[in-house]
Order: C-alpha cells, then structure tokens, then sequence
C-alpha cells in the first residue's frame, strides 16, 4: 500500500509535465497556474529518468515521438520505464493496440469520456496528437479517435489527461504487479471509474478546486481499488464485468456521434459525484455511479473472499460472487460501506449445500469450534476416544474430573497421614522431581501441543526408576544429589552451587555432567536457568 | 488455539512449580502442627487433610498462573475464604445455566461440568471445554506429584 501511494505521488508528479506540456501550445489561460509544477515536477522525474529511461521500450518511445519536447518525451520514457520495469513489455505491448483501436475496447472508452467533457474546442490535431501521445504512453490506453482529437486540446483537458495517464499508471502498474493476465479488463475498470469522476470537473474556472478534491477522492479510490486488487489475483470475472459494464456506459459516446449528448448525462453524474467525493472521501468518491458502488463493492468483496478462501476452491468463489452481486445492488443504493460485511459473511462460510443464511452460519462455525475443543479433550481422557457422541463424552469428562478430584482428596488425606515424615521428603521429593524432570525434559524443552504436560508417559516411565533408586550407583550424581539438598532452603544459592559442582566435575564426567545439569534445570525456576547453563558451559 | 499460544503453558514448569509449592505448603503446615508430632485423632487428621488438599489446589492453582479462569476462581475463593478452604468445586454455584441451551449436549452434563470445572458458571461453551482440557491436564499433574509426594514419604 504503501509502495502504491509513493508511486502515485511519483506518477502525479511526474504527470502534471503531460498537462503542461499540452499547455504552452495551447496557449490557455491556466498556463500560469501550471508553470510552478511544471518545474517541480521535471525536477522530481529527473531521478526516474536516470533510474529508468533504460527501460523504455520502443513503441512506446515512437509514440512519444508525436510530442513536441524533449522533456515530454524524458518524462514519457520514464514512466514507460516504469511501467516496463514493473510490467512486462509484452503486457504493455498488447495494451498499446486497445488504444489505439480505440472503439473496441473498454479502455479506449473510459479515456474518451474525459475527453469529451472538456467544452472548449479550440485546439489543433498536432496538440491532440502530442496529448494523446503522452497519454498513450503512460496510460497505453488512450484512443487515437479522430472524434476525440477536438476535445482534447485545453490544458483541463490535458490536465485530467495527465490524470488519467496516472491513474492508468497506477492501475497499470497495481495490476501488472498482481494479475499480469489480466490487467487490460482491471485496468479499464479502474480507469474508466476515474475518468467518470474527474471529468466532472470540466468547467475551467473550478477547476483548480475540484481538481484538488478529485484527485483526492479518485486517488483515494484508485487506492482503495489497488490494495484490493494487489491482493486480488482471483477474481478476475468479476471485474471484467465490471470494466465491460463501464465501459459500455462509456462506449456510447465515441460511438454514437452525438457525442455532447452522453457527455453531458455524465457530466451531470459525475457533477453529482464531485460534491461526495470532496466531502465524503473514498467511499462515496468510489460509489459515484451505480455501477461504480457495484464495483467498488465487488471489488471489496472479491478482496475480502479473496484473502479469505484462498484455498477455496472456484466453485466456491463463483457462489461467493453471485452472493456478493445480490449484496452488491443492495449496497450500491445506500452507497456506504460495503465492504464490511460481506467480508465476516464470506469469512464464515464453509457449505456444502447447508443453509447459508447468517445464524446457521454462525451456528455451524460455533459448533465446529466446540467439537475441535471436543476432540482435544477426547485426547486428554483416557478410554475417551472409543466413545462416540458428544453428550457420552461429556459424561466420561466428567467422570474423568471427578475421579481426578477424588484422586486429589485421597492423596491429600494419604499425605495428612504420613505427617510426620514431612521433613525429610523435601530432599526425596527434590531427587525425585529432577528424576521425573530429567525424564521429561527432552521432551518439554519445546512445548508444541495445547496442554501442558505432554510428557505424562514419560514421567510414569521415570517414577519407577526414581523408586527403584533414586540415587543411582554414579558417585557424581549421588554426590550432586547430596550437595543439591544440602543447598536447598536457599534456591538460588542452591543452583550455583550445583552448577558450580557440575563444573568442577565436567572434565571427567561430561555425559554425567549433562544429566546432573538437566537436573539442576529443572528444579530451578525460570529465570535461573540461563545462569546455571551459561556456567556449566564454560 | 488459545492455550497453546500461552506462554506459561511450559510443562516442566507448571509441574515443578506446583511441586515446590506444595512442598513448601506441607512443610508450613507440618511446621505449624509440627508443636504435636503425632496427631492421630480422627478430627485433627480431617482438618489436616482438608488443609493438604487445599494447599494443592491453592499451589497448584498459583502454579497455573493468572491466566486460566479455573486458576483464577479458585485463587479468588482461597482469598475470599483463607479460613476454611473447603474444595471448591463442590460448591453449589449460582446455577446459572447458559444462556444459550444446546441441543446436541445435555444441559445436565454441561452444567454438571460447569460445576466440576472451578469458575466454569460464567463462561461460554467453547471456554468451557477449553478450561476443563486444561484443567485436567493440572489436576492429573497435581496427581501425580501427590502421588508422588506420598511414595517418598511413606518409604
């Protein structure tokens, strides 16, 4: 995401040149306004240039040729590069023929509805040509239609142009980035939403304003849009559908003739749009139209399935879709947030011709929780796993518990009555534990089930040894034993000197060594343990 | 799962935790009734019993940690009630079934095991289960270190 906004920035700067480039020639009233950015903007593409003009493939630098300057040109190769360097150049190159066929494609007609809004006319084919030049390249995208080149030629119209030229970079290269199959249906998507909202902005005197408030919410949008499509490489259906359905809308205009007719409806949409895309920010900017809510949402819910069931399989996906378009024409009327709850809707299915409604979805998750935690606690209680059913289990549970419980009673009154030699148990039980430990430890040292003490088996094997001898017949370790117990009402004094003697007898005894180490560790507390180890090391 | 993620869950850990501390408890205790060395009448004997018995529960308990609800419940009626510390588990809760009653177990069973299970009235199925995995694993711990406890003491 955040690569996507620093080459947004990259792109927008680097493309306001194509809008000023268009200007002088033109030779319009915003020139003044511009000729700040232009420097900035030449400035900051310089670094590209050096970094990138290798890569500029060579249909794209012919089409370059068409504009006037050099600088243009530089800027153009740059973002050629670019694109090259994160697309493929035989992804660009097929892009290149939609655009200049033009009427097919949807792309071609996504950029023609920007092209048609501007009102003013005044400009030659050479300029349309340059400007369509720059934004060929950098978008691939833009039509060589003849009907377009009167349109084109003020400096809004170059501006936007450059936009779009952005916008068609960023969506280029976020889907390039992603999906390289399939990037001409996502790419005409995206751009045709683009261009539909910022040509809304055609009327000259606004458009500084509106420009400032629709590149923030188409930019915004086409963020949203990339960090749902850079995750998404799936669903691809459904944003062909989309970007034919756009593009349909669009496509009237270069092919109808009457081209002021469609412009103005949507003009007059996207003048409805402008107002929510500065004030509302990304949801409504995206959820200009109708059929951009539905994108939009798609787009979100494609995501959202997407990142969710990968593994799922495309049957799966396919349901996800129909249900995300039934929810989609929901959404697209209240136009706010859709994204949201499809996606802990799409989260929880898992059907195979169940109900799918939200309750039994939930229920179903909820009940497959509970017989997972079932199945963990079969493994807990013994002779539990003979045992079908969950009401039968729960009952050996239950027993098991209690018997466990009556366990500890008895014990405890065992113990209350061997009181007497409570004394001395300390040392035994301390041998005994570092036996049991030492049994364990190996296994214990990386703990990888669920419950704590995995190493039961081990400890019963290890009683019977400690009770035969607790002590075994190792002088050393009888020795360590002994010293061990000694030490013991002080803990910590206790570890070192045991570490201190499992040093001192390291030399002859190092496997016995080991064992009284691991002895040692176990009976200490945590935060001992790296200390005592560290000695017997050295 | 939730428990695995623990990172107090450390087997030796927990079971030598509860060893120690359970001695050190019998030890205080033999200590404190250590003034008459042989007291075999059957009463002293009970109450010396209940006494263990809580002593394991409350060491064991204190081994576990914060982080478990059973651990936490029979912390927390230890110090609500340090006086006489009768097992908690056989207490007679609130008896507040939940909230939602499942079919495919038996609302008897459920609740019995919400009883079993120390602070197991208030918590949802899937807790419940989890607790009781857990909380059969300490007791069967705390079982064998008693058992174990026992074995040294008595030879």
């Amino acid at each position: 995401m955040e690569k996507e906004n620093l080459f947004l920035n990259e792109v927008k700067t680097s493309a306001i040149p194509y809008g000023i480039s268009g200007m002088p020639q033109s030779n319009e009233l915003n020139c003044s306004f511009f000729n700040p950015s232009w420097e900035n903007s030449v400035d900051q593409s310089d670094p590209f240039e050096s970094a990138l003009s290798s890569m500029v493939s060579s249909p794209t630098a012919s089409n370059a040729n068409g504009s006037g300057s050099n600088g243009e040109n530089v800027v153009l190769r740059e973002l050629i590069g670019r694109l090259g360097s994160i697309c493929n150049s035989g992804e660009i190159s097929p892009q290149q023929p939609y655009s200049i066929n033009g009427n097919n494609s949807a792309n071609t007609s996504c950029y023609s509805t920007p092209l048609n809004s501007p009102p003013k006319l005044n400009l030659s084919m050479m300029e349309n040509q340059q400007i369509r030049g720059n934004l060929q390249i950098p978008g691939s995208h833009f039509p060589s239609l003849p009907s377009l080149a009167p349109f084109s030629s003020d400096p809004g119209f170059a501006e936007r142009a450059a936009r779009f030229s952005c916008f068609a970079n960023k969506s280029l290269v976020g889907l390039n980035e992603v999906a390289p199959k399939l990037d001409s249906g996502k790419i005409s998507r995206v751009s045709s939403n683009q261009s539909i909202k910022i040509s809304g902005s055609h009327p000259m005197a606004v458009q500084e304003s509106k420009d400032g408030g629709l590149q923030e919410a188409g930019i915004s949008a086409s963020d949203k849009k990339f960090s749902r499509l850079s995750r998404s490489s799936t669903p691809e259906n459904v944003e062909f559908g989309d970007s034919r359905e756009n593009s349909s809308v669009s496509e009237q205009i270069p092919g109808g003739e009457i081209v002021m007719n469609p412009q103005v409806d949507a003009n007059s949409r996207k003048r409805k749009s402008i107002p929510k895309g500065k004030g509302k920010e990304t949801p409504a900017a995206v959820a200009t139209t109708p059929k951009d809510a539905n994108v939009a949402s798609e787009n979100s819910e494609s995501s959202a399935k997407r990142s969710k069931s990968e593994d799922g399989s495309a049957n799966e996906k396919d349901a996800a879709k129909t249900k995300a378009d039934n929810t989609n024409q929901k959404q697209s009327k209240d136009n706010s947030k859709p994204p949201e709850p499809p996606k802990d809707y799409i989260h929880v299915r898992a059907r195979r011709g169940q109900a799918t409604d939200a309750h039994s979805l939930a229920e179903r998750v909820r009940r497959e929780k509970i017989s997972e935690r079932m199945k963990v606690l079969q493994d807990l209680v013994p002779g539990c796993n003979k045992v079908t059913g969950k009401a039968v289990m729960l009952d050996e549970i239950i027993n098991y518990v209690q018997s466990l419980q009556r366990q500890v009673e008895f014990l405890s009154m065992k113990l209350a009555t061997v009181n007497p030699r409570m004394d001395f148990n300390m040392e035994a039980l301390m041998s005994k534990d570092m036996f049991q430990s030492r049994g364990s430890l190996p296994h214990n040292m990386y703990p990888s089930d669920s419950y704590p003490f995995q190493s039961q088996p081990n400890l019963h094997t290890a009683i019977p040894s400690a009770s035969e001898a607790p002590f075994p017949a190792n002088n050393f370790n009888s020795a360590l034993g002994r010293n061990q117990t000694m030490q013991l009402p002080p803990m910590d004094n206790f570890s070192e000197t045991a570490s201190q003697v499992s040093t001192f007898w390291e030399d002859d005894l190092h496997s016995v060594v080991q064992m009284g180490f691991s002895q040692n560790q176990t009976q200490n507390f945590h935060g001992i343990l790296p200390t005592a180890q560290m000695k017997v090391e050295l | 799962m939730k428990i695995a993620k623990n990172p107090h869950t450390n087997p030796t850990s927990i079971k030598t935790r509860f060893a120690l501390r359970f001695l050190r408890a019998i030890n205080k205790l033999s200590n404190d009734n250590g003034t008459s060395p042989r007291p075999l009448n059957s009463a002293d004997r009970r109450k010396r019993c209940r006494a263990i018995r809580a002593a394991s529960y409350a060491s064991m308990a204190s081994a576990v940690g914060p982080n478990k609800a059973w651990s936490r419940a029979v912390l927390r009626k230890i110090r609500n009630r340090t006086k006489e510390m009768i097992k908690p588990r056989t207490r007679r809760g609130a008896a507040r079934g939940s909230m939602n009653p499942r079919k495919e177990l038996g609302l008897g069973q459920e609740k019995e095991l919400r009883e079993l299970v120390p602070g197991g009235e208030a918590m949802d199925f899937r807790r419940l289960l989890n607790e009781t995995g857990h909380y059969i694993q300490c007791l069967r711990a705390q079982v064998q270190v008693m058992r174990k406890i026992l074995h040294y003491s008595s030879t």
